[in-house]
C-alpha cells in the first residue's frame, strides 16, 4: 500500500494532438502526453478521496466528485471531439506513473479512442406506466344470467387473469421490438438485465452524424409504445463511460 | 426532439453515478493509490447507492 498525500487525479485520454487551453474545465486540469495519447488530468486530495471509502461516507461529496468528474469528461469531449473517459476516482501516484501508463497501453487506449471518435451514449429504459395502463380490450361476451353466481366469478376472475397475461406478453413484445429497432441505427449496445417494471434497459454508442435519426426513431418509438401503456425514457448524451473498457488497464 | 442533456430529471443524479462510478475505464496496478488496503477504483457501487439515494429524492431505488 502506498501512503500518500498529493497524487494524480485522471479523468479521461484525448487524442495527443488536443490542446488544453481547448478545456475548460471545472477546477485545474492538465494534460501529460505519453504513449502518443494525452491523459486529462488534476491534483488528488488523496485524503478526501479516502473518505468516500469508508460506510456511511458523505453521500453530498459523492454527488459533488461525480458531478465534477463527468463535467471535466464532458468539457474534455467537446474541445477534443473524441474522449476515453476514466471511472471515478482513478488516481496514480504521480506524473511518472501516468506517462508509464500511457506509454504501456498506448496501443490499446490509441485502439479505443479511434473507436470512440465522434460518438455519445445515450441510455433506453422501456417500463410499463403506471400512471397509464394500456386501454384493455373490451368485453366481447356479455355476462350471462347470475344463476350461479360462484362459478360466474371464477370464469371472470380466469378471463381476467387470461387477459393479464396476454398484455403482459404483448408488452414485452412491443418493447423487445423497439429496442431491436433503436439497436439498428446505433454503434454499439450495452443491454443491462430488465427487471420489475422495466423491460428494455439498453446503453447505445451512437456516431453523432446518426444522431438526429437516432433520436427521430427514439420520439417516434415512444408515442408508438404509450399507446401500449409502455413508457420509453431516454438519458443523454453522455460521454461514452459505458464504452469505455472491455477490460481493465493493468500497470 | 432536442439533442439536449437531460440530466436535470429526478434519478439522474443515480444514471450519472451509475456510469462515473460503475463504469469508465479501469486501471489497476501498484501505482494506483490505494487507501485502508482497498483500491480506490474498487468503491462499493452499492455502498455509495445507499448514501446517495438520501441526497435523490424520488430517484430510481438503487
Amino acid at each position: 500500500m502506498i501512503v500518500v498525500q498529493q497524487a494524480v487525479y485522471m479523468y479521461a485520454v484525448v487524442p495527443a494532438n488536443s490542446r488544453l487551453d481547448a478545456i475548460p474545465a471545472p477546477v485545474d486540469v492538465r494534460l501529460i502526453r505519453a504513449g502518443g495519447v494525452a491523459v486529462v488530468a488534476g491534483d488528488a486530495d488523496v485524503a478526501e478521496l479516502g473518505r468516500l471509502n469508508q460506510t456511511g461516507s458523505d453521500a453530498e461529496q459523492l454527488a459533488t466528485l461525480a458531478t465534477q468528474h463527468d463535467a471535466v469528461v464532458r468539457a474534455a469531449m467537446s474541445a477534443a471531439g473524441t474522449v476515453l473517459p476514466f471511472r471515478l476516482a482513478t488516481v496514480l501516484t504521480d506524473d511518472q506513473a501516468v506517462c508509464a501508463f500511457a506509454t504501456e497501453r498506448s496501443t490499446e487506449m490509441k485502439a479505443l479512442l479511434e473507436r470512440l471518435a465522434d460518438t455519445v451514449e445515450w441510455g433506453v429504459r422501456i417500463s410499463v406506466d403506471q400512471q397509464r395502463p394500456a386501454q384493455s380490450r373490451p368485453e366481447s361476451r356479455p355476462e350471462p344470467a347470475a344463476e350461479r353466481p360462484g362459478t360466474m366469478h371464477l370464469a371472470r376472475r380466469r378471463r381476467e387473469l387470461a387477459e393479464a397475461q396476454r398484455q403482459g406478453a404483448e408488452r414485452s413484445d412491443a418493447a423487445r421490438n423497439a429496442a431491436l429497432e433503436l439497436r439498428a441505427d446505433v454503434l454499439d449496445t450495452r443491454p443491462n438485465l430488465p427487471r420489475g417494471a422495466v423491460l428494455v434497459d439498453d446503453v447505445y454508442l451512437v456516431r453523432n452524424p446518426d444522431l438526429p435519426r437516432f433520436l427521430d426513431t427514439a420520439d417516434r418509438i415512444r408515442t408508438r409504445l404509450a399507446h401500449d401503456g409502455l413508457q420509453l425514457r431516454l438519458t443523454g448524451p453522455w460521454p461514452p463511460y459505458s464504452f469505455a473498457r472491455s477490460e481493465a488497464f493493468h500497470v | 426532439m432536442s439533442e439536449q442533456a437531460m440530466v436535470a430529471e429526478p434519478g439522474a443524479l443515480v444514471d450519472l453515478l451509475d456510469r462515473v462510478v460503475e463504469r469508465g475505464a479501469v486501471v489497476t496496478g501498484d501505482v494506483v493509490i490505494a487507501l485502508a488496503g482497498v483500491d480506490l477504483i474498487r468503491l462499493d457501487l452499492r455502498v455509495l447507492l445507499v448514501g446517495v439515494s438520501r441526497v435523490v429524492a424520488g430517484g430510481d431505488p438503487p
